[in-house]
């Protein structure tokens, strides 16, 4: 057998020859010592990684760069942002406790009014695939189509919210302490995102969990006043 | 090297010391990288800057699937790979290689070694270099450098074995095995 090509042998120092190609390693001193030499070039190079030396990039420098992108915030910010997210988290689990409290009543509601129970949790115009969203991150192609189909979706929610406070007259059954429980934690939830707004005044998500939760309110507070018996007036919930 | 989950939350809500901790942790190592990639040192310290900013901005999404120092060796690779782009380093991946030969310093001295590889690889074509740097010393595969660099697999251990073939003959007085026929630079008979 002919000796190995030079591109072969550097193939060979990390790779596992033929059996043809072994036996002549084995006989060739030449070609193997030319195979020992590629290892050795192979695991300098493998020794390069393992190399650290004194950062090249500055902190000081970086520091100034981070700070004008808003990458490091006082403290102050850290911590008042860290309280935000603990607390609209908080309330958010509250409001879903009083939405589900909520639900449930609603459901209970129509089945005492004589509905089924299939219509009785039927939502909208009774078509149920028609109200299910496909949910799909990459479905937007910038945050400006995202943000205007949020927007839509919210105007959506408003007109629907307030059709069903004027209109869904079986939810009367539902206990008016469910819907001032709901509307307790909306009430917290506005508070705390308006006070998130006064500190990010242009946050679009702040601003759609505000205005969202104010039309969560006013549903509510339609629903509640739906709710009572006939003759009283909503004074307070 | 284990990066505590604690301070990259922290360093991800903009706290400074945090920040400053992974980069302090993390600089050499990243920092290394770049610079090897990069080659000329005062492009480095740029692009090393350039990086350290894209590590921070990406920090909201590490998910914790692999070593943070590990996610953040493939961002460095992949900024610096951009920004030789840009700076035209690597317009064409190059597939003839210059049969000069280069003086290499021949030293003994350990702390010397590194820039005689140094300078050896600096004598690689630019496609070269950056496969021969990808695999054989940040461990990519030819999978994944095809990908980064936009060439095939094929074309990617090509360069390799066409990178590894040159350092050898550059690198001669530091690999040949004793007894080998030095005269005849690094070939067997017949190649």
């Amino acid at each position: 057998m002919q000796h190995l090509a030079i591109e072969r042998l550097a193939e060979l120092a990390d790779g596992e020859p033929t059996a043809v190609e072994r036996e002549h390693l084995a006989e060739c001193a030449m070609c193997s010592a030319e195979r020992v030499a590629y290892q050795r070039v192979v695991a300098m190079a493998s020794d390069e990684r393992r190399h650290i030396a004194p950062p090249i990039s500055t902190w000081g420098l970086l520091s100034e760069e981070l700070r004008e992108q808003g990458l490091i915030t006082t403290r102050e910010q850290a911590t008042a942002r860290t309280m935000f997210i603990a607390k609209v988290t908080t309330i958010a689990w509250r409001a879903a406790a009083a939405i589900a409290i909520l639900a449930t009543g609603l459901v209970t509601g129509r089945m005492t009014a004589g509905m089924p129970l299939r219509t009785a949790l039927a939502l909208g115009d009774g078509n149920a695939t028609a109200g299910q969203v496909a949910v799909n991150a990459d479905e937007f192609a910038t945050t400006a189509a995202a943000m205007q189909t949020l927007q839509r979706a919210q105007q959506d929610y408003e007109r629907a919210a307030l059709y069903l406070s004027t209109h869904d007259t079986v939810t009367t059954e539902v206990s008016t302490e469910a819907y001032r429980t709901t509307l307790a934690a909306l009430d917290e939830m506005a508070e705390t995102s308006l006070k998130a707004l006064s500190q990010a005044p242009a946050d679009p998500i702040i601003n759609q969990v505000y205005f969202t939760t104010l039309g969560a309110r006013n549903m509510t507070l339609g629903k509640l006043a739906t709710a009572l018996p006939t003759g009283s007036r909503l004074s307070r919930f | 090297m284990a990066t505590d989950f604690l301070t990259i939350q922290r360093a991800i809500e903009g706290d400074e010391r945090a920040l400053r901790a992974l980069w302090s942790q993390h600089a050499p190592h990243i920092d290394a990288v770049v610079r090897r990639l990069a080659g000329d040192p005062d492009l480095a310290e740029d692009i090393a800057q350039e990086v350290w900013i894209q590590i921070f901005r990406a920090l909201p999404s590490y998910r914790g699937e692999s070593q943070f120092g590990t996610w953040a060796h493939r961002i460095a690779v992949n900024r610096t790979l951009n920004a030789l782009r840009r700076t035209r380093r690597l317009v064409k991946i190059e597939t003839d290689m210059e049969e000069e030969t280069v003086a290499v310093e021949h030293t003994g001295d350990r702390a010397m070694l590194r820039s005689v590889i140094d300078a050896a690889a600096a004598q690689l074509s630019p496609g070269a270099r950056t496969v021969f740097l990808m695999h054989d010393v940040e461990g990519y595969t030819h999978e994944e450098i095809a990908t980064e660099l936009g060439i095939t697999p094929g074309g990617s251990k090509s360069q390799l074995f066409k990178a590894r073939a040159k350092l050898r003959r550059l690198l001669a007085h530091l690999v040949d095995v004793q007894g080998t026929d030095k005269g005849n630079e690094n070939a067997a008979p017949g190649y």
